[in-house]
């Protein structure tokens, strides 16, 4: 029997932490090619080249009513965007912080994912008149996935 | 070593030119007097994409070899692959002409175990 998967078997981690109101992910792998073709080849030929990853989710922003507003989209944020690091120097401010993302389709018991140290490269946050406040996240790999069961 | 016998990715050639030499005269005529039979200075610019280091490597154990810009070679018949050999035969061939490194070869490493090499060389007549 085959079984097929939905939005409600996916779920992302952030740091190991199950992120809430995510709303989608993906993922994209690729691999450059790099020509070996010579001059007296009629056809190209490649090899294998360097391979890259990229990826993104939308989270609903919300509150979750206690002091301390720790939603998973403010999380990324604030992984990405940093304040000054003193008043007066606008030109400095904490490095940006990599974060280990698990992209998992779950159902019960059974999790398949992929497990990788992500840079953020963009985050953009929409307010609109009839939409719920939500953050897009834009993320590049740093290396090969450290974990891999999809 | 040898120059490798591999198949360049990229060729470019600068077929030279005869030996001229201009003279302005006084009255404004320039008069052209021409020196020699065979053209010169033809360089030969390749380009090896993509290769293992192990064959990179053989292009500098052979610049090595020469000595550098000093000594001089014949070509492999690869360095014309893929040229019509009517095009080809304009390249200086091996009967008479050697050739020297115009310079080192270039070396770009571009992944594990991959690089690029690229060669130019100066048409030597003998």
């Amino acid at each position: 029997m085959s079984n097929f998967y939905s939005g409600q078997n996916g779920r992302l981690l952030i740091n190991g932490t199950a992120a809430g109101k995510v709303t989608n992910w993906s993922f994209s792998s690729s691999m450059s090619p790099l020509s070996t073709t010579s001059l007296e080849d009629t056809d190209q030929t490649f090899m294998n080249g360097l391979r890259s990853l990229t990826g993104n989710a939308s989270l609903y922003y919300y509150d979750t009513g206690g002091v301390s507003n720790t939603n998973s989209a403010s999380t990324l944020i604030d992984k990405l965007i940093k304040t000054r690091t003193t008043a007066d120097d606008a030109g400095k401010a904490a490095q940006a912080e990599n974060v280990t993302l698990r992209l998992q389709v779950k159902e019960g018991n059974i999790v398949k994912q992929i497990e990788i140290d992500v840079l953020l490269t963009n985050a953009t946050m929409n307010m609109a008149v009839g939409e719920v406040l939500s953050a897009q996240i834009s993320f590049q790999a740093n290396g090969a996935p450290t974990e891999l069961s999809l | 070593m040898a120059f490798p016998s591999t198949a360049p990715s990229t060729r470019s050639v600068n077929y030279g030119d005869y030996p001229v030499k201009s003279v302005q005269m006084m009255d404004g005529f320039e008069t052209r007097i021409l020196y020699g039979s065979k053209r010169v200075g033809v360089e030969l610019q390749l380009a090896y994409n993509n290769i293992a280091d192990a064959i990179a490597e053989q292009f500098l154990s052979d610049y090595d070899t020469q000595r550098g810009t000093f000594g001089t070679f014949p070509l492999p018949s690869s360095t014309t692959d893929g040229m019509e050999q009517g095009l080809a035969n304009q390249i200086p061939g091996v009967s008479d002409t050697q050739w020297r490194y115009a310079g080192p070869p270039t070396v770009n490493s571009v992944y594990p175990g991959v690089s690029s090499v690229t060669v130019t060389l100066l048409a030597v007549l003998v």
